[in-house]
Formats: C-alpha cells, sequence, structure tokens
C-alpha cells in the first residue's frame, strides 16, 4: 500500500491547534445560546382542542361534524392514507399517494359521528334512540334530514353554547347533533379519539392524528389566520412573531405562494419533487456546468486567501 | 488475516494521528470563514446536550417548569444559530469550490448533512407541543401524503415524530458528521484556487 501523503503538506504550514479552536468555540456558542434562551424564551401558545372549538364555535362544530356525516368533508374525500378514494395528488401515472395505500384508515361518518354517539349512549339512552331511528332510516331519507340540517346550519345561532335552527325535517339528525355538540364541550371527543382504545386497551396514547384530521380545515386555519400562519403567509417558514420560525424552509414554503405550485391540484407532490429536486442539484452541484463555476464567476475566494494571493505576488 | 490489524493498517495509512489531530496548519488557513463549520459542530453539540437534558426530564417538564423551559429556549435558539452558521459554512465552502481536488465525497456527505438537519429540525417543530406544532402538523401532513411515506412517516403521530427525532434522525446525523470531519481531515483544507488556472477553468 502507497505510504499516506498529506495534501496539506505541499504547502507551508503555520502553528495551529484545532482543539483550542474548538473550545473556544464552544464556550463562544454556549454563551449566545444560553443569552438569547434567557433574554427571549422560546415561542409557546397552548394547542386548540375539540373541546374548546365546540365551546367556542359550536355552530362551526356541528358543520364540521355534518361533513363528517354526509362524506364530504376534506378528509372523507381524501383518499390514500385514510381512505381508498382517488388519490389528490398524482401526475399522470405517477401517484406515491396512491401506491402507499391506505395505512391510516379514517371514516369520518363513524368515527366522529356514530361511534362516540354510540360510545355515549351508555350513558344516556336518548342518544340511543336518536342514533337507532337514524340508523334504520333508508340512505335516501338519510340525506334528506343531513341536507335540510346543513343546509339550516348557514342561518344557525349559537346561544349559550348551543346551536339553534329553525324549525324544519331533520329527523334524528338534530337531536344527534345536539348531543355530538355535547360531547364535543365536555372534553369526550378529544379524550375518545385520541385514546387508541383499540390497540393495547390505549396504553400508547402517542397519535393525535384522529383529533387532528378533525380540527382540519375551518376549525383551525381560523385561529391559523388570526396568528398570519397560513400557508398562503408563509405559514411553516415563520413562527408566532416576533420569533424567527424555520426560517431553513423558506424555500419549501415560498414554492406554495407561486404557480404552477399554488394553482394545480397536486400541488402538494409537485413541491416535494421539487424540494426532492433541489437536493440533488447540491449533491451533485460540483459536476453541474455552469453552476459549478459560480465561485469562478463571483470571485468570493479573492477575499478569503487574499493574504495568501498577496504572498503570492510578493513572491 | 487478522482484520483488527489490517483495519489499523488501513487506518494508520489513510488518516495519521497528526494529519487527524495536526498541530501545523497550511498557512493559506486563515480567514474568519474556516471558522464555520467549527461553530456550526460546537451550536450542534449545545443543542444536542440540551436536547439529552430534555429528554431525560420528558416533555411536561420543559413544557411546564421554570428550569425545563430554559432548557427548551436553549433547545430552540441553538437551532437557530446552528442553522445560521450551518449556511455560512455551506456558502464559503461553495465560494472556494471546496469540492475540489477529491473532496467530492466531503462535498456529498455534507448535501446529506443539510438535508437531515432541515428534516430533524422539522420534526423539532412539529413537537414543539403548541398551536404551531398542530398547525403545522396538519399543513405538512399533505407533502408527506402525496409522497405516499405517511405509514413509516405520520407527522400525526407524535409517537413517531418523538423517535424519529429523538433517536433515528439523530443517529444518522452523528454517523454521517463523523465521517464528514473524518474525511475533512484526511483530505486536509482545500487549497486555494490557483488564479492563472481560473483563466483556463
Amino acid at each position: 500500500m502507497p505510504k499516506y501523503v498529506n495534501p496539506e503538506n505541499t504547502y507551508p504550514s503555520k502553528e495551529g491547534d484545532l482543539i483550542k479552536e474548538m473550545l473556544v468555540a464552544f464556550v463562544f456558542v454556549s454563551i449566545l445560546i444560553t443569552v438569547l434562551a434567557l433574554v427571549f424564551k422560546s415561542p409557546f401558545t397552548p394547542p386548540i382542542t375539540i373541546k374548546q372549538v365546540a365551546e367556542s364555535y359550536p355552530v362551526l362544530f356541528e358543520q364540521t361534524a355534518m361533513r363528517d356525516l354526509m362524506g364530504t368533508s376534506a378528509i372523507a374525500t381524501y383518499g390514500p392514507p385514510y381512505n381508498s378514494g382517488p388519490a389528490q395528488q398524482s401526475l399522470g401515472w405517477f401517484s406515491p399517494e396512491r401506491w402507499g395505500g391506505v395505512s391510516i384508515p379514517i371514516n369520518p361518518s363513524k368515527l366522529y359521528v356514530t361511534t362516540p354517539l354510540e360510545e355515549a349512549s351508555n350513558i344516556n339512552p336518548d342518544i340511543q334512540k336518536a342514533l337507532s331511528e337514524f340508523n334504520s332510516a333508508t340512505d335516501a331519507q338519510k340525506k334528506v334530514w343531513e341536507g335540510n340540517y346543513y343546509a339550516a346550519l348557514q342561518n344557525a345561532t349559537a346561544t349559550a353554547g348551543t346551536v339553534s335552527v329553525s324549525d324544519g325535517d331533520y329527523g334524528p339528525v338534530s337531536p344527534m347533533m345536539n348531543y355530538l355538540l355535547g360531547l364535543g364541550k365536555s372534553g369526550f371527543m378529544d379524550s375518545s379519539l385520541n385514546s387508541g382504545g383499540e390497540y393495547n386497551n390505549g396504553v400508547y396514547t402517542y397519535s393525535f392524528a384522529r383529533s387532528l384530521l378533525f380540527l382540519q380545515g375551518e376549525a383551525l386555519s381560523n385561529v391559523a389566520a388570526q396568528k398570519g400562519l397560513l400557508g398562503s403567509q408563509f405559514g411553516i417558514a415563520r413562527d408566532l412573531s416576533p420569533y424567527p420560525g424555520p426560517w431553513w424552509l423558506f424555500v419549501y414554503s415560498y414554492l406554495y405562494q407561486i404557480p404552477p405550485y399554488s394553482t394545480v391540484a397536486a400541488g402538494d407532490l409537485l413541491v416535494a419533487l421539487t424540494m426532492l429536486g433541489l437536493f440533488l442539484v447540491i449533491l451533485f452541484l460540483p459536476f453541474i456546468p455552469v453552476l459549478n463555476k459560480i465561485p469562478y464567476y463571483i470571485p468570493v475566494y479573492k477575499v478569503i486567501w487574499r493574504r495568501w494571493y498577496k504572498r503570492q505576488n510578493k513572491q | 488475516m487478522n482484520l483488527t490489524e489490517s483495519l489499523r493498517n488501513k487506518i494508520e495509512q489513510n488518516l495519521p494521528m497528526e494529519q487527524f489531530l495536526p498541530n501545523k496548519l497550511p498557512i493559506y488557513v486563515s480567514s474568519f470563514v474556516y471558522m464555520f463549520g467549527i461553530l456550526t459542530l460546537t451550536s450542534l453539540i449545545v443543542t444536542i446536550l440540551s436536547g439529552l437534558v430534555m429528554v431525560l426530564n420528558g416533555p411536561t417538564w420543559y413544557q411546564f417548569s421554570a428550569a425545563g423551559f430554559i432548557f427548551r429556549s436553549i433547545h430552540f435558539w441553538g437551532v437557530q444559530v446552528f442553522f445560521f452558521f450551518l449556511f455560512l459554512h455551506f456558502f464559503s465552502v461553495f465560494f472556494t469550490a471546496g469540492w475540489r481536488e477529491g473532496r467530492y465525497a466531503t462535498w456529498a456527505i455534507g448535501a446529506f448533512l443539510l438535508m437531515f438537519s432541515i428534516i430533524e429540525a422539522f420534526t423539532g417543530f412539529l413537537m414543539e407541543g403548541g398551536f404551531f406544532a398542530q398547525w403545522n402538523q396538519v399543513q405538512s401532513k399533505d407533502a408527506f401524503n402525496s409522497m405516499g411515506v405517511s405509514g413509516f412517516f405520520n407527522v400525526l403521530n407524535n409517537g413517531q415524530l418523538y423517535g424519529l427525532h429523538v433517536s433515528a434522525i439523530p443517529a444518522v446525523l452523528i454517523i454521517l458528521l463523523i465521517i464528514h470531519i473524518t474525511l475533512v481531515r484526511q483530505k486536509g483544507v482545500v487549497p486555494p484556487i490557483q488564479i492563472q488556472a481560473e483563466r483556463h477553468a
């Protein structure tokens, strides 16, 4: 085996101490970071729960639940990985979303409406009565009740935390929604959805997918808009003012602001692929013509090595 | 063949100790830009140490106790300082064409380090425990769903995020970092661009 040749040995050298430099740098950044932390703290806004939405926006809560019951909510029509509808994020045949399959099954009408009501009917038999009437009705009848009630919610008023709609043919849907709102306000919905009760008696309660998928859409975006965190406001690359957020995601969130990303249905897939492409550009940059010559076109190196070039010129 | 002996010989031939921890540096290494890499590394160490204290005490401690919140804040600002120096390091290496003369592997590992750092910080922001995390969990799920990876990278599952953030991704980062630093020492600091050569480039 050839003897190792230190590539730096062909140049004149000087004394250096990497470990000392590192210790000095460590002390410097430790002080800098600690001072920043003590002076500015870190941002924290308490999370939103279904309970809060039910209490503060009862009409919005019922509208969300109704869309889930009718199967028209964003999650009901999402497709993979939540249900088996058509994938929304496809570029022709290229659809990793579809290939990923249904890995987190969500049936919104059951999960967010009928199951919580069934669970609570053990305590309140009146709920069982309304639920039985609903379950034994024909699909056509259900649709009429649901459609009427959903339309009536447009002009609903909320007084003292309850929703009042004008009289109409709602069948058991109106009492079902009232009961569900009560479950939401009691905090039952949050704990029931997130309990993971069907797995290992709920010992592993880590996933908030179910409650977040109920809240996603209008409920959360109402709060986000108030805080200036909407996707159209560079949401993810910013934190709650005045804190710096993950600014290094600027390019990622910028893509969402411009066409075609902001206009096509498969915008998320297109953004993900573009980011992958940008990574490949960085990875292979030394081999990409023009890009690998930028350091020569913009000679920042002449400033960085100015002492070396001065020394060279003298010689 | 003695595997231990051949491994030792390989290390001694490819990266002798005087090159790994030199007390002499080439004379062209005289600019503050050479500090950016070390500052990135040391701010990462501060961030990892504060993260370790947080992991040992648990989320309710760092979220709701005065002492815990200080460590949460150190972790938060550690990441900000880390990325600040990381990008300075990235641009200084780029503008010195640091991949020259057999240093492409160092650059490539650096590119992977950049990507994994972004994913690591991203998972951290998604489990900061407040509204910001919730909101960005539901916002970013669509991108992960679109790539069909939500089975093993479900951003709505705090258990999965926690595992990714405190063990899986840091393990990858630390391994890549060791390779990166070893390569930097083995290949030596990239020499200045020869101005005559540049005209013919």
